[in-house]
């Protein structure tokens, strides 16, 4: 338990060290959340997108 | 187009589930960890994705079942369906599981046996469309496929479940079962993330019925 709070008290530490200047890491990565919620959303828009697309190609052959 | 009937209340539960995942996944507290740090959150995002595409896969290998056993069409398109609305989810989740891993383990693909247990399973069942379309025959097409669909459904599961448990991984729940780990999940981080998987479960069966409707009159011209 002691051992367990240390190790993550120093990787915290160690952490702040070497964080980069790298923007997609800033304000604690969130990010890389929102990248992450754009891409689902946005697969998934391109998927109905498709869809529909077939749709339509399917009553213009009618 | 009775399959758009029941919808109603998919559709309500999709959209309420997912609305209230999409805000509390990013306003509500999460639990303070390093090298992750705000990243948690991407768990309401990514592992929903892989629960959707093993629901679909397993409602798809049922439907091949009753292919096999009461030998009507309409089961097999309703398994092709939901099997490549299933890949579609799948392939989300490696990509934002991708994104995920660049930022926290340092690189966009590691050796972790779950990514290349899902890489494979993915492989797997993208040769169960290119076995579908190189048969013309639709009586043999459905047949084979279906056979094609219950084994590859038999093989997730030691890919997904089995084999990177018993192994060393950067995913939480190695050598154990991750759903009865109370150290990896804490009671926040469960109040978005189930309503989350529901909610796109829900959506994952919404676009099946959609595709299933095409299909089924695509088969009828």
């Amino acid at each position: 338990m002691i051992i367990e709070m240390i190790i993550n008290f120093l990787s915290f530490f160690l952490n702040i060290q070497v964080e980069m200047a790298d923007t997609f890491r800033a304000d604690g990565k969130i990010y890389v959340v929102i990248l992450v919620a754009l891409i689902i959303l946005i697969g998934i828009f391109l998927y109905l997108y498709r869809i529909e697309k077939k749709i339509n190609d399917m009553n213009k052959n009618k | 187009m009775e399959e758009l009937k029941n919808l109603k209340y998919i559709k309500l539960f999709s959209v309420s589930l997912l609305i209230y995942a999409f805000i509390g996944g990013f306003l509500f507290d999460v639990p303070a960890l390093p090298i992750l740090n705000e990243s948690i959150r991407v768990l309401y995002f990514h592992v929903p994705m892989w629960f959707t595409m093993i629901f679909l896969l397993l409602i798809s290998c049922i439907n091949s079942f009753y292919f096999i056993s009461r030998k009507k069409i309409i089961y097999d398109t309703k398994s092709y369906t939901y099997t490549s609305v299933a890949v579609f989810f799948g392939f989300l989740g490696i990509l934002s599981g991708m994104i995920w891993a660049k930022f926290t383990w340092g690189s966009f693909w590691t050796n972790d046996p779950k990514l290349n247990g899902s890489a494979i399973t993915l492989l797997i069942y993208l040769s169960y469309f290119l076995l579908r379309n190189s048969i013309s025959d639709e009586i043999k097409k459905a047949k084979i496929s279906s056979v094609y669909n219950i084994f590859a459904f038999s093989m997730l599961i030691p890919l997904i479940f089995i084999l990177p448990r018993m192994t060393d991984s950067l995913h939480p729940g190695s050598g154990g079962n991750p759903g009865f780990n109370v150290y990896d999940m804490n009671s926040q981080l469960r109040m978005v993330f189930y309503p989350s998987v529901l909610g796109f479960i829900f959506l994952g069966i919404w676009i099946s019925k959609l595709k299933l409707v095409l299909n089924v009159l695509k088969n009828d011209n």
